[in-house]
């Protein structure tokens, strides 16, 4: 049954097969393989259905491997010790080694794949501690779209220049997946431009999916990745010491990235950042950005949304002049 | 004549050595234990400061250093990284049992590791920090307590099998 599987796919699933107990990992190896090739979730819950998602649907798993779409009698229920058994898989025995990722809810497998986990939680004075009781795993199956980029590219480069760029979107539409890819052609370099320098301070692990500091998804031959860093320091702590060409960071929104990011446009560094909004009058509404977009300090404003699928480029502004420089959207 | 002072040397020496070897099990477990402290710190340092993941913090603890605890922490990175159906309770008992019956090794020491076992990796750097802390403390009173038992013990038993040796010799001949 394993060789149903195309060994490219196998490669893919591997780190997460690895921290699978034997069981579910046989379930899973036997899934129809046109599900297992779009798998994008396993969700696992204790003492209920083993289920996967694929190609926006769900399925359950039966005990012979099997996918069904409706609640079958023999659908495989998740034990207690199928639960504990993937903590020790998923973490190598090391919760210590994950004391900052729990906090956020998440493990980082090899190969940059998230396992999402609830259960119940310790608060303590600065917030969640860790957790009780660990019931659930989501494990997500992120895949790298490379060349997801090309339609930005010509208005994030302006005359071989890196503008400051500002990513607006909505969550789940594709923002660190654009900004993982723009990495990558930035610090490759592509005919018409030159390589640069890129710095990422992926403060979640989730542009590069480093695991052991070592990138798992391709973000480019000149990148260096400060993994697990808070924004504000690591954008600093490049300044000082690595010299990019270029900064990306996801998901600003406090305060101290702000001076962060103005600390680097005044030591001539390039930023490339996100924000979760669905257009630029909501995110005036955001004290935060709005100080951004008022000094004017990005050059260009990328919205995106879902009108033509996942990942479409809705609108691109001036930063600096409000000009609206894309006429309709493109994907 | 010949046969009989050769087989009472012969007796003499066996005894003697007999009881150095009983003497060297006493000093051959401080040795164990205090290699056993250094490996522990090793460890903390790899857990606490490092993060490293369990299995290569525990080899990397145990390169320097020799003895029988080395060997139990191989076995236990051993099985967990064939990733076979062990937790690392398992995987921890499993070593343990296989040393327990090592003469060089303390029944207080596999008492303080079985216990420490249960809390190795299960949970945040603080926390284990505690632990190592804990570990270290009641190795500490067991080293001391090798340490008198060789005093007292060790010097014994070398004499003691000279002096049976002796003796035996003595009534034989």
């Amino acid at each position: 049954m394993i060789q149903r599987i195309e060994n490219n796919q196998r490669n893919t699933l591997q780190p997460i097969l690895d921290a699978l107990p034997d069981n579910i990992r046989r379930m899973v190896l036997s899934i129809n393989p046109t599900i297992l090739e779009a798998l994008e979730e396993i969700r696992i819950r204790q003492n209920r259905p083993l289920m996967v998602y694929s190609r926006g649907r769900d399925y359950f798993l039966c005990i012979n491997g099997t996918a069904v779409p409706h609640y079958p009698k023999n659908a495989y229920i998740v034990t207690k010790e199928d639960i504990r058994r993937i903590l020790d898989l998923i973490s190598n025995y090391s919760i210590y080694a994950f004391e900052e990722e729990l906090r956020h809810g998440y493990i980082t497998l090899q190969g940059g794949y998230r396992v999402g986990i609830s259960g119940k939680v310790v608060l303590g004075k600065e917030g969640i501690v860790t957790f009780q009781h660990i019931t659930s795993f989501n494990i997500r199956i992120a895949r790298q779209i490379i060349n997801i980029a090309n339609k930005i590219l010509p208005f994030v480069i302006d005359n071989g220049q890196v503008l400051h760029t500002l990513i607006l979107s909505p969550p789940q539409m594709g923002k660190t997946t654009l900004l993982r890819d723009l990495s990558r052609q930035l610090s490759n370099g592509f005919p018409g431009f030159r390589g640069v320098k890129v710095g990422i301070v992926d403060e979640r692990s989730e542009i590069a999916g480093c695991f052991q500091g070592i990138p798992q998804n391709d973000v480019g031959v000149r990148t260096d990745i400060l993994d697990g860093c808070p924004k504000a320091l690591g954008i600093i702590m490049f300044i000082r010491s690595m010299s990019p060409n270029v900064i990306i960071t996801d998901e600003i929104g406090k305060p101290e990235d702000v001076i962060a990011i103005e600390d680097a446009l005044n030591a001539g560094i390039k930023i490339i950042t996100t924000a979760h909004s669905s257009d630029l009058e909501d995110a005036r509404q955001r004290p935060i950005l709005k100080s951004l977009l008022d000094k004017k300090v990005f050059q260009r404003i990328l919205v995106l949304g879902n009108s033509l699928g996942t990942g479409t480029l809705e609108k691109v502004y001036d930063g600096i002049n409000g000009q609206i420089l894309l006429d309709r959207p493109i994907r | 004549m010949f046969l009989k002072i050769a087989s009472s040397v012969a007796i003499v020496v066996c005894c003697t050595l007999l009881g150095m070897h009983m003497s060297f099990r006493y000093k051959q477990r401080i040795y164990n234990i205090r290699v056993l402290q250094s490996i522990l710190a090793n460890l903390e340092t790899e857990i606490v400061y490092y993060s490293t993941f369990l299995t290569q913090a525990i080899r990397n603890s145990i390169r320097t250093l020799n003895g029988d605890w080395k060997i139990f922490f191989m076995e236990v990175a051993d099985i967990l990284e064939n990733k076979q159906e062990y937790s690392l309770d398992d995987a921890w008992n499993k070593s343990l049992n296989k040393i327990q019956k090592n003469p060089y090794i303390g029944k207080a020491e596999l008492d303080i590791m079985y216990r420490f076992g249960l809390q190795l990796g299960s949970s945040d750097r603080q926390n284990q920090q505690k632990y190592f802390e804990i570990v270290q403390e009641q190795l500490k009173i067991e080293e001391e307590n090798a340490r008198q038992l060789h005093l007292r013990y060790g010097k014994m038993y070398r004499s003691l099998g000279l002096l049976l040796g002796l003796g035996i010799a003595i009534i034989l001949f």
